[in-house]
């Protein structure tokens, strides 16, 4: 041990110490690499934490909660639960949301609790000039409790009112009191179960119900048992109990519910954040297999006075080990800044695909930090394994050769690179096999392994490209740049394993972005084409606090009679929906009026006719399934699928799958009149209004808007205007993965230079000659930027025929089987265009200090190098 | 009337800066060299006689005083004239080959002409030639690597002569060689100087180099110590 503290001491930091920039670049991939994966971890863990605490305000001490998704809890079934005589305590509460009136369109989460009965197991409550044990105040219709925070940052008080948008309607609602975190009343409260995120609030039951759209129903019951009682009894008590549809449950699987949610697209962005990290790892072996290269001599005198084979590769481990623990705590704390930055982009994500997410604290814990920091030493000390045993192979002695880094491309080095490319296209067979995979627990890991598996084999071949690329290049090159270009093929050929690992980071991380750019550029076209076949109306109209964000708003009563007596209105289509649940899973079961979509040619379908599907809907009251919900329940036509609805347990037909990319977690359709009938629900989310041909647009929306008066809270949306929102949306939740590929493409950036940089140390001698006999410092910068050139020219090469493979697989496999989207595939030539431009410019850009550096070398000192 | 100097050495110093540490190399050198003289720079290690070549060859630049060859001032020239200067007035010869090994050894002696931009045909004949005087025609596609010390030495200086330089500057040119070559080689240096056109400089450790020189030049930490007429020609 003492050894290799010494050597480590004496030979190792002395070279990282002395090649302070190549360090200092390693360092900085590692630390990218790190920061992004804990990034994401971090946002994501956040988010799942929100949604756990904010269960947790009122029901923190309840063992079970009674909840009936999608439709509400009828509130006359509250005495029947308190009735159980396990039951102490049985607490009503609905929750939903409210946006603020000003153009900041701030999501509130709002919890309507019975004040008698409940307080916040997580907060206090501070009411400046009201008393704080009775709650009595909170009882007026109009009163609301924010968090402090809330109201300080908008410079509110006790008192001051608050304009909200509550469905369809204005409302005006009186501050009374200030929430508080419970366990620390001090501003930055409490650990993570009395953080309160700023943008919750509460209100009396009786005043919410009314706001919220739920007059007589409620979103859960938290009950509290008597000591000693057995929880699973009383669940199955009361599941008999209660009507169908109703679900008792601990308060943990609902959060558990919201994790299924949001599976696939956390996963996703774990995968991507990968990415990143992979880089750094060819990053580290890149510097490493360069440092082991660079001191051979040094390695062999050490192995002549008696150093071990074991002790050099210990040292040359230690070196990886050392760029990973530094790597890895630079990146926890860019990781910590990164994930502050970006945790409101993926809250609004999520908000916008999946559930209002209200979270705007990084929760944190050791556990992810320490995690970060062991996640950068071991992938670094894997990446230091193949050089370390390179280093170890140095023979004793080894001779004080001319140019002593060429030893890689010698016979065995170019049999060598062969091997590999054929263990590389040897693998792809095992990537086609894994892509074929069923998923696993609806993740697509198969589609995954096979992702890796491709980016593996990019590796393998490598090699081989380099030799290829720098071979067919030399006269090429040659007869564009003159001798000195040709001497930058010869150069490439000949780093040829540094040169290969940055040109693998460089492609892997072009790959990446060119397979999620077809990817993405695929899915939009595709959608583009799906809103314009199915959103036909000329406008829709929608509840302001919807386009805030409101996932349950709805439109006023009697709405869609009075649209439809307005002059040039020909026919209204409203569309009613509620999230509810399938075997357990949660999904959106809508209704709108079918007769008229098919006639209109809206609904795209997958399997079954329209004409067809339009008899069976209507004589059989079947329902028509989306592809995500066809493809995650394996039901098709012929199907029958069975929901426990308010009027009862119905089963309804499959007759028809359609395309809709609306959600991922499956949509399930019915004709308006089956829809209202089964579920009690009359409640509209929205309206597609369509004109008289040669209507006026901008009179009936005039005409719309005056419909519905001074106090409501109606959008009227254009089917252009309409159109562009969706696909807003869609940009919008697509830049966090750009994001994470453009920086997989930074730290490739790094690879570069410092492929360079050590190209050029290793080449001080050459470079010295060729400026004795005659070549400018231009010449030098142009050979230094040639070399840069071919890096750039393989890695574009191997990075779009590996991007492409990888965007079937993204596409055809792991779309498919997480979200359950068919995207109709297309190839952007601009996509491949601007990757090939990227890497040439990455890369010339990277050239430039390398350029700068070996021209600016003093050639009296360059020609006495060896 | 004496001819012009081909090199002259004008009150040269180079001093050294490593750390805290000053190195004077050279000190207050003096010296001018007539056209067609083959000129040996000796005197021990560290003496000053590669730095004094360095200086001359433009791979340097004094840190006090100037060197004017061809009439021409290096002190007066920028980047580009010096660029220039290395490409077309001087050639150099080092210790340790330096070929560049990627290159055959055509590629090699082609390249200050490729780098001046002569035309193909002519580049073609003239590597042609030069390898026939240095008795090198039939290597002439092999790799530096395949070839002895001497005949990498003897490309070397094909490649110091391809474009035609005034001077020839040589850093212990035999000192890696063995006794054969370095006589073979020693012959080739006299011999390019006999015509007159072309001014020859060596540092060199060898008795053999200094006894075939016109001139023998002694340094001695950084100083020109004596300067006198080869005794035996």
């Amino acid at each position: 041990m003492t050894g290799l503290s010494a050597l480590v001491r004496r030979v190792t930091w002395p070279s990282v110490a002395a090649h302070k920039g190549r360090s200092l670049l390693t360092l900085a991939g590692i630390a990218i690499g790190v920061g992004v994966f804990l990034a994401v971890r971090l946002a994501n863990v956040s988010i799942t934490e929100a949604f756990a605490t904010s269960l947790d305000l009122f029901a923190g001490s309840a063992q079970l909660t009674v909840s009936r998704p999608g439709f509400g809890l009828d509130e006359t079934l509250l005495p029947l639960i308190e009735a159980d005589p396990a039951v102490a305590r049985a607490e009503p509460q609905v929750v939903g949301t409210l946006v603020t009136a000003d153009p900041a369109r701030e999501i509130l989460l709002v919890y309507g609790i019975d004040v008698l009965r409940s307080r916040p197991t997580t907060a206090s409550i501070d009411a400046a000039g009201g008393d704080g044990e009775d709650q009595g105040f909170l009882g007026e219709d109009d009163a609301l409790l924010v968090t402090r925070r809330f109201a300080q940052g908008r410079g509110l008080r006790v008192g001051d009112r608050l304009e909200v948008l509550a469905g369809s309607r204005r409302a005006s609602l009186r501050i009374r009191g200030l929430l508080v975190p419970a366990e620390a009343e001090g501003e930055r409260g409490g650990s993570a179960s009395g953080f309160l995120e700023r943008t919750v609030a509460v209100m009396d039951l009786a005043a919410a119900q009314p706001l919220l759209d739920r007059v007589g129903r409620l979103d859960a019951v938290a009950l509290t048992l008597r000591e000693g009682a057995d929880a699973d009894a009383v669940r199955a008590r009361l599941t008999a109990a209660l009507p169908d549809g109703v679900v008792v449950d601990r308060p943990i699987e609902r959060s558990g519910q919201v994790d299924q949610m949001l599976d696939a697209f956390r996963l996703n962005l774990t995968i991507l954040s990968l990415i990143a990290l992979l880089v750094g790892v060819l990053l580290v072996y890149n510097t490493l297999t360069f440092s082991v290269v660079q001191r051979r001599r040094e390695i062999g005198i050490l192995r002549a006075i008696g150093v071990s084979r074991r002790g050099v590769e210990a040292a040359f481990l230690a070196e990886g080990v050392a760029y990973g623990a530094a790597g890895g705590l630079l990146g926890v704390l860019l990781g910590l800044a990164l994930a502050k930055g970006t945790l409101g982009a993926m809250a609004r994500t999520v908000s916008v695909l999946y559930l209002h997410a209200p979270v705007e604290r990084l929760r944190v814990d050791a556990g992810d930090l320490l995690l970060g920091l062991a996640v950068g030493v071991l992938v670094s000390a894997a990446a230091a394994f193949a050089p370390a045993r390179a280093a170890a192979g140095v023979p004793p002695r080894e001779p004080i050769a001319l140019g002593a880094a060429r030893s890689d491309t010698g016979r065995a080095g170019r049999r060598r690179a062969r091997r590999l490319a054929l263990a590389g296209l040897a693998i792809l067979t095992f990537a086609g096999l894994l892509a074929a995979l069923p998923p696993w627990h609806g993740r697509p890991l198969g589609g995954y392994g096979a992702a890796f598996v491709v980016l593996v084999a990019a590796l393998l071949v490598a090699p081989v490209l380099v030799l290829a690329v720098g071979r067919a290049a030399r006269p090429l090159v040659g007869r564009l740049g003159g001798p000195a270009a040709r001497l930058a093929a010869d150069h490439f050929v000949q780093g040829l394993r540094r040169n290969a690992a940055t040109v693998a980071a460089l492609s892997v991380s072009l790959a990446m972005l060119v397979s999620v750019w077809i990817m993405v550029s695929a899915f939009r076209a595709t959608v583009e084409a799906w809103i314009a076949q199915s959103v036909r109306a000329d406008l829709v109209v929608t509840p302001a606090a919807r386009l805030g964000g409101s996932r349950e708003a709805s439109l006023p009563a009697g709405v869609v009679e009075r649209i439809r007596a307005l002059p040039g209105v020909a026919e209204v289509d409203a569309f009613r929906g509620a999230d509810v649940r399938y075997e357990g899973s949660p999904i959106v079961l809508g209704s709108g009026d079918l007769a008229l979509q098919l006639r209109r040619g809206r609904l795209p379908f997958m399997a079954g006719t329209p004409a067809d599907v339009l008899d069976e809907v209507v004589a059989r009251r079947g329902a028509l399934v989306s592809e995500s919900f066809a493809r995650r329940f394996d039901r098709w036509v012929g199907s029958t699928i069975t929901l426990d609805l308010p009027a009862g347990r119905r089963s309804y037909p499959v007759v028809g799958v359609f395309y809709d990319y609306t959600t991922d977690r499956g949509l399930v359709v019915l004709d308006a009149a089956t829809y209202v009938a089964d579920t009690g629900r009359r409640d509209v989310q929205s309206a597609a209004v369509y004109l008289e041909p040669g209507a006026d647009l901008e009179g009936a929306r005039r005409s719309l808007e005056s419909l519905f008066g001074p106090d409501a809270a109606v959008a009227v949306v254009s089917n252009r205007e309409l159109r562009a929102r969706v696909l807003d949306i869609f940009d919008q939740t697509f830049a966090i993965t750009f994001a994470l590929e453009l920086i997989a493409v930074v730290v490739s950036a790094i690879a570069v230079v410092n492929t360079l940089v050590a190209s050029t140390i290793e080449r001080q001698a050459e470079l010295g000659i060729l400026r004795a006999i005659g070549l400018g410092r231009a010449d030098i910068g142009r050979l230094v930027r040639a070399e840069a050139g071919l890096i750039a020219g393989a890695a574009s090469l191997l990075g779009v025929v590996v991007g492409i493979a990888l965007s079937l697989i993204l596409v055809f496999v792991i779309n498919r089987q997480a979200f359950g989207w068919t995207i109709q595939y297309h190839l952007p030539p601009e996509a491949l265009a601007t990757a090939a431009a990227l890497a040439v410019g990455t890369a010339l850009v990277a050239a430039t200090w390398p350029a700068r550096r070996a021209a600016a070398q003093p050639i009296a000192q360059a020609v006495r190098y060896e | 009337m004496p001819l012009e100097p081909a090199v002259s050495v004008r009150d040269v110093s180079k001093v050294y800066l490593t750390g805290d540490l000053r190195v004077e190399a050279v000190r207050g050198v003096s010296l001018d060299v007539a056209p067609g003289t083959f000129l040996a720079l000796v005197g021990p290690s560290g003496c000053g006689k590669s730095t004094l070549l360095n200086l001359i060859g433009a791979l340097d630049r004094p840190s006090r005083g100037d060197v004017v060859v061809g009439g021409v001032s290096l002190g007066a020239l920028d980047d580009d004239g010096l660029t220039r200067y290395r490409r077309q007035t001087v050639g150099f010869v080092f210790q340790f080959f330096n070929l560049l090994p990627s290159l055959t050894v055509a590629e090699n002696v082609a390249l200050p002409m490729q780098i001046d931009g002569r035309p193909a045909a002519a580049v073609r004949e003239r590597v042609a030639r030069l390898l026939e005087e240095v008795g090198l025609a039939h290597r002439a596609g092999h790799r530096p690597a395949q070839l002895s010390g001497g005949e990498q030495q003897r490309v070397a200086v094909a490649r110091a002569l391809a474009n035609d330089p005034p001077l020839l500057l040589g850093d212990e040119p035999t000192g890696n060689l063995d006794t054969r070559a370095s006589a073979a080689l020693t012959a080739l240096f006299a011999g390019l100087a006999r015509d007159g056109r072309r001014t020859v400089i060596l540092a060199t450790h060898s008795p053999e180099v200094a006894a075939a020189a016109d001139r023998v030049v002694r340094m001695r930490d950084g100083e020109v110590v004596e300067d006198a007429a080869a005794v035996a020609r």
